[in-house]
């Protein structure tokens, strides 16, 4: 990973970090925000229906005690106060008189509680409602909950009760209105909300006892848990419920519980409110979040990129130089911009290349200069070697015509031929070096290695066992797996036999030439040992140095063939070498040929060349 | 011994008394003679679809009818059958075929002259395929396969009057009033008649009869309180609640059985004790007295006792104690575990506010005994009832005539027909009609309406069959409460007291 990218990514995560805690904090504190609201609102509910049970209440008693108080009533309770009252007169007035009055219940009853007319319940005249006759002071109480049985069921109500006080006797006027879904359509909510009753009528949980203002509640069930918590401890108390799996149709509910006078409750009052608005504008602004987040952190990474890229282009300049520099360019140098530490370290670069150019110019120089010495050397010593032959030759011809006769002739015939001979040795040696200075360009095709080795030694076997000559033996290991190799065969024949004529030349006494090939990382390798007496470190440092030599009379040129062949393949030949144990040369050959690779962009030539 | 002039202011006021007593009388005389003309107005809380006899409907359409339709025969005042269109009448075969003699002379209200053959026409959709009727002329022939000794008076009550059926579909009758406007479907339904001068017994004293049918019961007792109705079918607590006022009120014999009628193959009521417990836990006094506010009384037989004369045998008095006895009697014997008896079906005519008031009042009691039951209005095609609030109006005067219609209408079949019309044998046989307490009377009710001042000569029959032929209208200087005669003789309720 370079460094620009190291850069872009601290700089991009400290981005979208920092973006991120913003956008979280935001929601958070949004979240909590709207939760309280909502709580508000649900608290302003919850008093809002306070005051209009309230309202309902003195609205009711105020109604109750109007018909106690009208003449008709006061009739009523004088007329019933007789010894040996016709009741039955009056059984079909609280009918009419809760229709005017706009009450849903309206009982007469005398002051044993018998009921002298009902209104929610008309059949039920002559029966006793025997609470109603306890020893209360109804006139100085307000409205208060209570059951009403029905004909068909018992209803919640709001009741209030008046007395109508005639002598020693009493007429009780009982009165209320339903707590229905009627009543829960008169409160007015805000959006989102709404009203649910529970009227608890039954010991446990019961669906159908739950209502709102349309009427039965779907999924009454969930309620349950809400509600038996009220039965067994009213108080506030707060469920969310979940209506599906899209968090929108969650309802946060708040349970009041409606007890009556003796503090039994009678129902449960249940404010919900949707957290759809709030789910709603929370994703809202997640997402609003999201999208400037991301936005900020893709602009984070836009500056983080362009400020990376400011600071590590000389790095990066610098380091292209100095790649340019290990793969030989010496004029390799870099743009110093400013007096910071990265110019100060283009300033240093430049001249360390600079002097390091020089250091190699004048290496070269000197190298250039003992090669020539070197070529000096051995051209003087292949040169001379026939020089001297013609030399006494043609003093001895020289001679030969001085002394005259017969002996000239013979000496000519002698001296020409020996003459020609040494001009052939001369002209083998100028062939030779003649030929390393034209090494021809490989044409690659499909070769089988272990077959050029073979062909390569086969050349050389009867020279291992040539008369004169301690033998040479040859062994091969050879993988027979090895797959076919691109390469020149022509020039590859050509360097085995410089590295199986070095063996031969190593092993003067004999020995064996031990000749192998495998196959490792996608390479081909090949291996040429001898059992000779070995080089020094420094004899293999140098070995591959053309002209360099350590025969007698060796051109110094084998080896270099060897390295240029195997380089020409993009091959590698190291040598290794044990005094006293011979040396191994090792050739590594790839399988395919590198293809020729695009040529390099042209900022960065130029910054190689610069 | 008295002076000339003290003899002479004797003599002075003597004949100012006499002339006083004689201009008294006369004007007296003058105030209760039948007026012709004027309008009457009626209003019926009940809604009348059509007029058409051969269509069966209740009580207020029967009445229109008998404004435009004659019937062969009629019960008089005193309860004996009168020819109305049959002059005479007379059986053949052991009751099994009836002549009846038409009055000659008679015409419709279109013209068309009264024969034996429309009157069949009229007469055979009504009585049904049992019976064969045929006309001769002026003789009208009735036949039955089995014997009719009452069809006398099946005839004179119920919706057996003879019309004529014009080209057009139109009824024509012989009644004292034609038909001037039908509007059945209004809110109220309205109808007018106008007085039939051609009428062959004479005409109507009224020129036109108004009347609204439909009407609310609230409205009915806001219009007669202000006098915008002269008969009214007031509710029974506003027509108490009337007379308490001071106005004029009538009501009929107890007229009406309300009784409970048992589907005995459901299996909630199969139980003969569980029948008999409700019949034990009914309060039907209370029923009579509050909830029909006393135009009913308390029955324990099917006819009244004005008509059978024995109704008193049967007990009427309410047992809660022995109906909770006999109800867990019936619950020992279910089988342990098993779960507790759904409630009993009670449907009542949804039209009906008094048999809603009653049905209601029912469940209350069995609810004290123990014995859960829910009302509920007849609907088509609802879930078949447990048991039914069913209304029976007895017509008939004749106590046998009247037991056997009784039990055609509440289905009592399995019943022998009395051996004779003593009381002993009619008692024996409506004693073993409730014996299984399948069918269990409730309480006898009284047909009634108010009276407007002005109404004169309203003398309906005991069986509450009004005759507002006979009815006139005084004039609004005569029509105070205190110049209006009482009601016909024979309605003994009918003076603005308590029935």
């Amino acid at each position: 990973m370079s460094f620009r990218v190291k850069l872009l990514l601290v700089f991009t995560l400290t981005v979208a970090a920092s973006v991120g805690l913003v956008a979280w904090g935001v929601s958070l504190s949004t979240q909590k925000a709207f939760e309280q609201f909502d709580e508000q609102r649900t608290n302003a509910i919850v008093a809002q229906f306070r005051r209009e049970f309230q309202q309902r209440g003195t609205e009711i008693s105020a109604r109750v005690r109007a018909i106690a108080d009208s003449e008709a009533t006061l009739r009523m309770a004088i007329d019933l106060s007789r010894p040996e009252a016709d009741a039955s007169v009056y059984v079909n007035d609280a009918h009419s008189l809760a229709d005017s009055s706009q009450l849903d219940f309206l009982d007469f009853a005398t002051d044993d509680g018998t009921l002298v007319s009902s209104a929610e319940w008309p059949a039920r005249f002559g029966y006793k409602n025997d609470w109603v006759a306890t020893a209360e002071d109804w006139n100085s109480q307000g409205a208060f909950l209570g059951r009403v049985d029905l004909a068909d069921g018992v209803d919640l109500g709001l009741l209030s009760v008046r007395v109508v006080p005639v002598g020693d006797k009493k007429l009780y006027v009982i009165g209320g209105k339903r707590l229905d879904k009627t009543f829960l359509s008169t409160l007015e909510l805000p959006a989102g909300m709404r009203v649910l009753l529970y009227s608890n009528f039954e010991p446990g949980f019961s669906p159908d006892a739950l209502a709102d203002a349309s009427g039965p509640v779907i999924g009454a069930d969930r309620f349950q848990p809400l509600i038996e918590k009220e039965q067994q401890q009213p108080g506030i108390a707060q469920q969310r419920i979940n209506w599906s799996a899209d968090p929108t149709s969650a309802e946060e509910f708040t349970a009041i519980p409606l007890q009556g006078r003796a503090g039994d409750l009678l129902g449960v009052f249940l404010v919900g409110s949707s957290r759809r608005e709030l789910v709603a504008q929370l994703a809202f602004i997640r997402s609003l979040a999201i999208v400037v987040g991301g936005a900020g952190i893709l602009l984070g990474m836009i500056l983080s990129w362009w400020i990376a890229a400011r600071v590590t282009r000389p790095i990066v300049r610098l380091a292209h130089a100095a790649d340019a520099v290990a793969a030989g360019n010496w004029e390799a140098r870099v743009r110093v911009r400013g007096r910071d530490e990265v110019a100060r370290l283009g300033t240093a670069f430049n001249k360390m290349t600079r002097q390091l150019a020089e250091q190699q110019e004048r290496l070269v120089q000197s190298e250039r200069v003992a090669a020539w010495r070197e070529l000096a050397r051995r051209l003087a010593h292949e040169l001379k070697n026939p020089l001297f032959p013609l030399q006494i030759t043609v003093e001895n011809l020289q001679r030969a015509r001085e002394q005259g006769g017969e002996q000239f002739d013979e000496v000519f015939f002698e001296s020409t031929a020996a003459l020609k001979a040494e001009l052939e040795s001369l002209k083998a040696i100028v062939t030779r070096f003649s030929d390393f200075a034209k090494m021809p360009t490989p044409e690659f095709e499909r070769v089988d290695l272990n077959e050029v080795v073979r062909s390569a030694v086969r050349v050389f076997e009867p020279q291992f066992s040539a008369l004169g000559r301690p033998p040479i033996a040859a062994e091969f290991s050879l993988d027979d797996r090895l797959p076919l190799v691109e390469a020149d065969p022509v020039l590859l024949h050509r360097a085995l036999e410089n590295l199986v004529l070095n063996a031969m030349d190593a092993m003067p006494s004999g020995g064996t030439i031990t000749l192998r090939s495998s196959r490792k990382d996608g390479h081909a390798h090949l291996e040429v040992s001898d059992t000779g007496e070995g080089l020094a470190k420094e004899e293999c440092e140098r070995l591959f140095t053309p002209y360099y030599t350590t025969k007698r009379h060796g051109t110094g040129l084998g080896l270099a063939i060897v390295q240029s062949v195997v380089s020409d393949h993009a091959g590698t030949v190291t040598v290794a070498s044990v005094p006293g144990h011979g040396t191994t040369f090792r050739i590594e050959l790839p399988v395919e040929q590198p293809r020729p690779m695009q040529s390099a962009p042209p900022a960065r030539r130029e910054e190689a060349a610069s | 011994m008295r002076s000339i002039a003290s003899r002479l202011r004797a003599g002075t006021s003597a004949a100012a008394v006499v002339l006083t007593l004689i201009f008294g009388v006369a004007a007296a005389r003058a105030s209760t003679r039948p007026k012709v003309g004027g309008t009457l107005r009626v209003e019926l809380s009940a809604r009348v679809a059509t007029l058409d006899p051969r269509l069966p409907a209740a009580l207020a359409q029967e009445r229109l009818d008998a404004l435009l339709f004659d019937r062969l025969v009629r019960f008089n005042e005193r309860g004996t059958l009168e020819g109305v269109l049959a002059a005479s009448w007379k059986s053949e075969e052991q009751d099994k075929r009836w002549h009846f003699q038409l009055r000659p002379n008679i015409k419709f209200s279109d013209g068309t002259p009264l024969t034996a053959d429309i009157a069949a026409q009229a007469l055979a959709p009504i009585l049904g395929t049992s019976f064969q009727v045929s006309g001769s002329s002026l003789d009208l022939v009735i036949e039955s396969a089995q014997p009719m000794p009452d069809l006398p008076e099946r005839l004179a009550t119920g919706h057996n009057f003879i019309f004529h059926v014009a080209a057009d579909g139109s009824l024509a009758g012989t009644g004292p009033f034609t038909l001037n406007e039908w509007i059945p479907d209004g809110a109220p339904g309205r109808a007018i008649f106008v007085e039939n001068a051609d009428c062959w017994a004479g005409r109507p004293f009224v020129d036109r009869i108004e009347v609204s049918f439909g009407v609310e019961p609230q409205r009915i007792e806001a219009d007669f309180e202000f006098g915008l109705a002269d008969v009214a079918d007031l509710a029974p607590a506003d027509l108490r609640r009337a007379s308490q006022r001071g106005a004029r009120t009538w009501s009929s014999k107890p007229v009406e059985l309300l009784a409970l009628v048992f589907d005995s193959q459901r299996p909630g009521v199969r139980d003969v004790r569980l029948r008999e417990a409700i019949a034990l836990a009914v309060d039907r006094s209370t029923l009579a007295n509050v909830v029909l506010q006393r135009q009913a009384v308390a029955a324990g037989g099917l006819l009244p006792q004005w008509i059978s004369g024995y109704e008193f045998l049967f007990p009427t008095a309410m047992d809660t104690g022995g109906a909770l006895s006999l109800v867990q009697s019936v619950n020992s014997a279910r089988a342990p575990g098993s779960p507790a008896p759904a409630p009993l079906i009670l449907v009542y005519d949804a039209s009906d506010a008094e048999a809603r008031a009653v049905a209601e009042r029912v469940a209350v009691n069995l609810h004290d005994a123990g014995i859960a039951m829910q009302t509920q209005p007849a609907k088509p095609g609802a879930a078949p009832a447990d048991v039914r609030l069913v209304r029976v109006r007895i017509t008939l005067p004749e106590p046998r005539a009247a037991l056997l219609q009784t039990f055609v209408v509440l289905g009592i079949t399995n019943v022998p027909s009395p051996s004779d019309n003593g009381p002993e044998a009619l008692y024996a046989a409506e004693r073993s009609a409730l014996a299984d307490a399948r069918v269990i009377p409730l309480v006898h009710e009284m047909e009634s309406c108010g009276l407007g001042a002005t109404v004169r000569d309203w003398m309906p029959l005991d069986s509450g069959e009004w005759r507002l032929d006979d009815v006139w209208l005084a004039q609004n200087a005569d029509a105070s409460p205190a110049a209006a005669p009482a009601a016909a003789p024979t309605s003994p309720a009918a003076t603005g007291g308590q029935p």
